[in-house]
Parts: structure tokens; C-alpha cells; sequence
């Protein structure tokens, strides 16, 4: 049996830990807060980007697509540096498997991987990682990371030829831990462009722009690149401390249970112990009281 | 004075959302003044600085990098990042002005034409930060 003694030091840790796990779940969700708070403004973000692309596209026309039969491939793949999210990097590694497997694999597939922990993952099913970055700690780090991320696919598309690229993530509903989805980025999707040249415009007459129609798609194509690269990181760090969240309050469980257990024990222990000191002193007492008669 | 509503909104979050009497922003054309009731309009957006006008008070604003629309006597900036004067560290900014003049004088030939163009991005926004933050000080 544990001593009084050891006992009461095992309550003080499991405290101490859920004392510690609580800290990380107040965390948690007020990260969720700021990360949902930008997706709402993305929104907002992406509206505007789209009507300036309608505008644009019922000046120059759909732009001409010449993508290669097989083009080389990029993948996009937003997952955490830290532990402690449940199954938050598993689950998107599995549904990357499993969509990379329906497909022919192309001849070329570049990767790129934001977050230390899925690429440990990725390495481990075989996949191949071209550039690793870590994921950002904050929103107002997203930024350089996304420059960071176009950069690369620039590179790849300039020296590799890199035609196709999909974003892979978990995106981010409120109360869930994340769903994993992925995105086209490129090549643009003319259908979807086809529909902004026919769709009705929301007010009189069509804006003008002082600069080539071409320059002005360029600049709007860039934004809507930064944009959909963006939303895709706030969305996988929203989901990402959603898991976290939930993890914790599975872990704060646990070790409640625990306490719980723990304290009875202690109780039990305690009173035996008191139980003992007494039948003692009684046992005592009558050998001395047997004496003295 | 008539007012027009302006917008600038980042991927963070709106940055400003007020009645201004006129907005000048950094054009890909070169700067351009929006006053009320101006007819609809399009525009990229250069690294630069952001000025508009509230009863007369001129307030200043670092962008990078985004696009511009005027509809319905409203004018809206979809902005990479914006920064007010108050929040720009000027010493910092020149300290970067240097790095980036400095990667520049070094970035030549073809195979350092990307860090070239990093160089000259970071020198642009490090310039319009001096500008920007100057005037707030």
C-alpha cells in the first residue's frame, strides 16, 4: 500500500496538471476567437476580389488556358507543429493518402508541408517533402508565411512546371474538430470564371480602370492567390485549436476521474491508518489497565 | 463637404471603416485622389501610403499590395496588411531600408532575380513605413 505521504503527492501533481490543462484550454479558445474572426473578414476579402474579377472579366474575356495533358503537380498541405490535437494531422495525412491514391500520380509531385508534426507523417507513408515550413504562431505572422508559400509555388511553376496546385487542410465548423478538404488553386477554374462573366452586375454601369484590363487581372489573380492561401491557414490553425480544445477537455476529464479516485483512495488509507493508531492505544490501554489489576 | 464611405480590410480584419471627406492612394498608375460621389472605378494597389481626410484631419496609412473599388459612393481597399503611423517602429523600418539595400546590391544576375524582387518588396514597404510613421512622430 502507498504511504500517506506519496499519496498526497500524487493529488498535488494531478492538480498541478490540471491546473496547467485549463491554462491550455483558456488558450485554446481564445486563439479559435481570433482565427474565426478573420475567416469571417476573408469573406468579405474574397466578395470584393470576385467582383473586381467580374468586372475585369467582362472587359478582356476568360483568359486563355494552355495547361499541359499531364502537368507536374503541387500539393499544399497545412497541418501543426505541436502535439496535443488528437488526431488532427492523422486524419488529413489519411485523407491525403487516400485522394492521391484514386489518382494517377503525376510524373512530378511537389510538396509543400506548413507544420513540423504532418510532415513527420507524410515521410512516414512515403511521401517525398520538397519544402518544410514551420506553421505560424500567430495571425500576424500568417502573412510572411503566405508570402513564403508563393514563393516557392512561383519557383516550382518557373523551373519545374509545375501547372497544378491543390491546397490540403482541415477546415475549420464551429463545435467540430475539423474536416479534412482540399482545394484547387490552380489552374483557375473557367467554369467558375465563365459564371462571373455572366453574372449580373450590382449596380448601374461597370467600373473603369486607368491601367491595362490585363494588369489589373494580374494584380486580382495575385490577390485571390494570396487570399485562398490565407483562408486555407486560418482555417487548418482554427481547426487546429478546436482538436486542441477538444483533446483538453478529454484530458481535463481524465484527470478529474483521476483526482476523484486518488482522494477516495487517500480517504481510505487516512482512516485505515487512523483506525490502526487507535485499536493500538486501545490494545494499550487494556494491557496496562490488565496489569494493574 | 460631401463624404465618402471608406473601407480598408485586411485578411486579418477591417482596418478602417469611416465617413472621409477624400482618400489618395498609391495607384499602380501612380497616386490617385477619390473624392465623393466619383464615378466607379478599379485599381491595383502599389506598397505605399494611404492618406484620407476627416473634417479636414489628414490620417496616414502603410499598404501593401492589394486592389481598389469605388461603387455607390463607396470606396473599398482590400489590403495585404495596412499599419497606422502609431503603429510603426520608424527605427526598425530604417534598420530593414538597409538590409533591403544592402540584398539588393547583392542580388545579381538571373539566378538572383527572385531574391532581387523579395529585396526590392521589402525595401518599398520599409520606405513606405519611414514615410508613414515619420508623419505620425
Amino acid at each position: 500500500m502507498e504511504s500517506l505521504h506519496a499519496l498526497q503527492k500524487h493529488i498535488e501533481t494531478s492538480g498541478k496538471l490540471q491546473s496547467i490543462v485549463k491554462s491550455m484550454k483558456t488558450l485554446s479558445a481564445i486563439n479559435i476567437r481570433q482565427y474565426e474572426q478573420a475567416a469571417h473578414s476573408l469573406d468579405a476579402y474574397q466578395d470584393t476580389i470576385e467582383i473586381g474579377l467580374q468586372a475585369v472579366l467582362r472587359q478582356i474575356g476568360l483568359p486563355r488556358s494552355d495547361a499541359e495533358e499531364k502537368p507536374a503537380q503541387a500539393l499544399v498541405i497545412f497541418g501543426s507543429d505541436q502535439g496535443l490535437c488528437g488526431r488532427f494531422n492523422e486524419k488529413l495525412v489519411e485523407f491525403i493518402v487516400a485522394k492521391q491514391a484514386k489518382k494517377q500520380t503525376p510524373k512530378n509531385l511537389y510538396l509543400l508541408v506548413s507544420g513540423a508534426r504532418i510532415a513527420a507523417r507524410l515521410e512516414a507513408e512515403g511521401f517525398t517533402l520538397n519544402h518544410n515550413l514551420w506553421s505560424p504562431g500567430s495571425l500576424a505572422g500568417i502573412n510572411r508565411h503566405v508570402y513564403e508559400i508563393i514563393l516557392s509555388l512561383y519557383r516550382w511553376r518557373q523551373e519545374q512546371r509545375v501547372e497544378r496546385i491543390d491546397l490540403f487542410f482541415n477546415r475549420y465548423a464551429p463545435g467540430g474538430t475539423g474536416k479534412p478538404t482540399t482545394l484547387p488553386l490552380l489552374p483557375l477554374d473557367n467554369e467558375r470564371l465563365r459564371k462571373l462573366t455572366v453574372k449580373e452586375w450590382p449596380g448601374r454601369s461597370l467600373p473603369y480602370s486607368a491601367i491595362p484590363g490585363d494588369t489589373l487581372f494580374s494584380g486580382l489573380l495575385r490577390q485571390y492567390l494570396f487570399v485562398t492561401i490565407y483562408r486555407a491557414q486560418v482555417q487548418s490553425l482554427a481547426s487546429e485549436q478546436a482538436s486542441r480544445l477538444h483533446s483538453l477537455q478529454q484530458a481535463e476529464k481524465n484527470i478529474q476521474e483521476h483526482l476523484e479516485e486518488l482522494t477516495s483512495h487517500y480517504r481510505n488509507v487516512r482512516q485505515s491508518v487512523i483506525t490502526s493508531e487507535l485499536l493500538d492505544l486501545v490494545a494499550g490501554f487494556r494491557t496496562v489497565a490488565g496489569k494493574e489489576k | 463637404m460631401a463624404t465618402i464611405e471608406l473601407e480598408v480590410v485586411t485578411p486579418s480584419g477591417p482596418v478602417v471603416s469611416d465617413d472621409v471627406d477624400i482618400v489618395t492612394a498609391p495607384g499602380y498608375g501612380g497616386d490617385f485622389g477619390v473624392l465623393a460621389n466619383h464615378a466607379n472605378f478599379l485599381s491595383t494597389i502599389k506598397t505605399g501610403e494611404l492618406v484620407y481626410k476627416i473634417d479636414g484631419k489628414e490620417s496616414y496609412l502603410m499598404v501593401s499590395g492589394g486592389f481598389c473599388e469605388v461603387s455607390n459612393n463607396k470606396i473599398t481597399f482590400i489590403v495585404e496588411s495596412a499599419e497606422s503611423g502609431a503603429d510603426i517602429d520608424v527605427d526598425r523600418a530604417l534598420k530593414a531600408k538597409e538590409r533591403a539595400e544592402k540584398r539588393l546590391a547583392q542580388a545579381k544576375g538571373q539566378q538572383e532575380k527572385l531574391n532581387e524582387a523579395r529585396a526590392q518588396a521589402a525595401l518599398q514597404r520599409a520606405l513606405a513605413r519611414i514615410r508613414v510613421g515619420e508623419r505620425a512622430n
